[in-house]
């Protein structure tokens, strides 16, 4: 079982990022569709990459690089999937949102805010 | 004409590269280049970009018990240098221990570890041999010296013999690289399975080595007095790092099967224990090289000794720095073929 006190926030949504573009995962997109989840918060392509190699170090992502490509000038891409235990994390990371989410809604009989977009 | 339109200018893209640890230089550079839409645009992101993976490799990387018995080795060493005969004070010493330490974590995040040719290694040697040269040469107006005595003819005599000293140290920086070059073709990159099965067999190398080099090391601390004089720091420092590399062993026995990221920090905490390692053998050899022929050398007026402490100090660190370079290489080759090919 994945250790839960080793996933931040941000981590995270990177890793549902990660996951969400499936064999499309590399920088440039895993920074938008971060700052997509991360909304209204802006976020720095700095903080994306090294928040993907303290997952690289974790065992929950692994990378590796592509062919090199003209648009690129020639440099390849960084493209990383989830590992198993990345997966796990994952999952387990959500149902305690949830479970945290059901009992906040319980306890005010009913949501008095509303999520922003 | 469109795509050069969207590129940043090359000059900014080079400075910029040269700010990128290597590592991660390739894929950055690209992302950056991928989301290009002007100059202004670039340098916003090229400041939001580079600072933070700079500072994430260096955090990444930095591995602090090496750094540690790095920074004691820089101490000794220190502590050991006289200067008009004075020692350093220990403000001036912990500054350029800071500084020593800095430029090491700078050294491995910039440098390029890649294994030298065989061409740039025989100039290494070339070079070697013609810094040993302008010391010999420049100990000539060494104080006292009686012009036409013993000595100064001893030394002429040595001048005459070095370039026949090149052969020798070209002969054993190529012994290194075919020694490199035969472990690189062992390495194959097939597969998951293969890669995993590389991992195994490289844990199990690094195991043995790291005994073998304990035990090594344990003995090197009975005979380091010897060469680098009296003194606690240096045999201190070796068991210290027997004690280091025998914890590593019985940790890495407790460890569950190794992943990609696993065998990547591995390679990089084995290229950092490299670096300090062949500096820390180099060490003792290097003291007794000042304690022995140039001090006394200097005190007593013996050019000869002079030269050739010189010169044994400029050969000690030439072949540390070689037997440094080709291990650093053959773990790069290593980590690039983890980047090689897709995770399945």
């Amino acid at each position: 079982m994945a250790d839960q006190n080793l996933l931040g926030q941000f981590e995270q949504v990177v890793l549902g990022a990660v996951l969400s573009l499936g064999k499309n995962a590399y920088g440039v997109t895993i920074h938008a569709r971060v700052v997509e989840l991360s909304a209204p918060r802006s976020v720095t392509r700095g903080a994306v990459y090294a928040t993907l190699d303290r997952l690289e170090d974790k065992g929950l992502v692994a990378s590796w690089l592509s062919e090199p490509s003209k648009e690129r000038g020639g440099r390849a891409r960084r493209y990383y999937r989830l590992e198993k235990s990345g997966e796990q994390a994952l999952r387990e990371s959500a149902e305690a949102a949830k479970r945290l989410y059901d009992t906040l809604a319980r306890s005010r009989k009913g949501l008095a805010w509303k999520t922003q977009r | 004409m469109e795509d050069a339109a969207l590129a940043p200018p090359a000059l900014l893209e080079r400075v910029v590269e040269r700010l990128l640890p290597v590592p991660a230089r390739e894929s950055v550079m690209g992302d950056l280049r991928e989301v290009y839409l002007g100059p202004w645009q670039y340098l916003g992101e090229v400041a939001c970009t580079v600072p933070r993976v700079a500072a994430a490799h260096a955090w990444r990387n930095a591995n602090f018990p090496s750094l540690g018995l790095m920074g004691a080795l820089i101490w000794f060493c220190l502590a050991g240098l006289r200067v008009d005969g004075e020692g350093l004070d220990a403000s001036t010493i912990a500054l350029a221990l800071a500084t020593g330490l800095l430029a090491l974590i700078l050294i491995q995040m910039y440098g390029d570890a890649a294994r030298p040719t065989g061409a740039r290694a025989i100039k290494g040697a070339i070079w070697t041999v013609g810094l040993v040269v302008v010391l010999c040469v420049w100990n000539f107006g060494l104080k006292h010296q009686r012009i036409g005595g013993t000595d100064y003819l001893l030394e002429f005599r040595m001048l005459q013999s070095l370039p026949f000293v090149l052969p020798v140290l070209g002969l054993l920086r190529t012994g290194l690289l075919l020694q490199s070059d035969r472990q690189a073709e062992h390495l194959t990159h097939d597969g998951p399975c293969a890669l995993e099965e590389e991992h195994r067999a490289f844990s199990a190398a690094v195991r043995r080595v790291n005994w073998i080099e304990s035990a090594a090391l344990i003995a090197g601390a009975y005979i380091a007095p010897g060469l680098a004089g009296p003194g606690l720091w240096l045999p201190a420092i070796f068991l210290a790092t027997a004690a280091y590399l025998s914890a590593q062993n019985i940790m890495r026995r407790t460890e569950g099967a190794g992943s990609r990221s696993d065998y990547r920090r591995q390679l990089q905490t084995r290229r950092q224990l490299r670096h300090f390692l062949s500096w820390l053998w180099a060490a003792p050899f290097l003291m007794a090289a000042c304690r022995l022929l140039i001090w006394p050398g200097y005190e007593n007026g013996r050019a000869i000794l002079v030269a050739l402490g010189s010169s044994a100090i400029v050969s000690i660190c030439f072949l540390a720095r070689a037997a440094d370079s080709e291990c650093a290489g053959l773990i790069r080759e290593r980590m690039a073929r983890l980047d090689a090919g897709p995770v399945v």
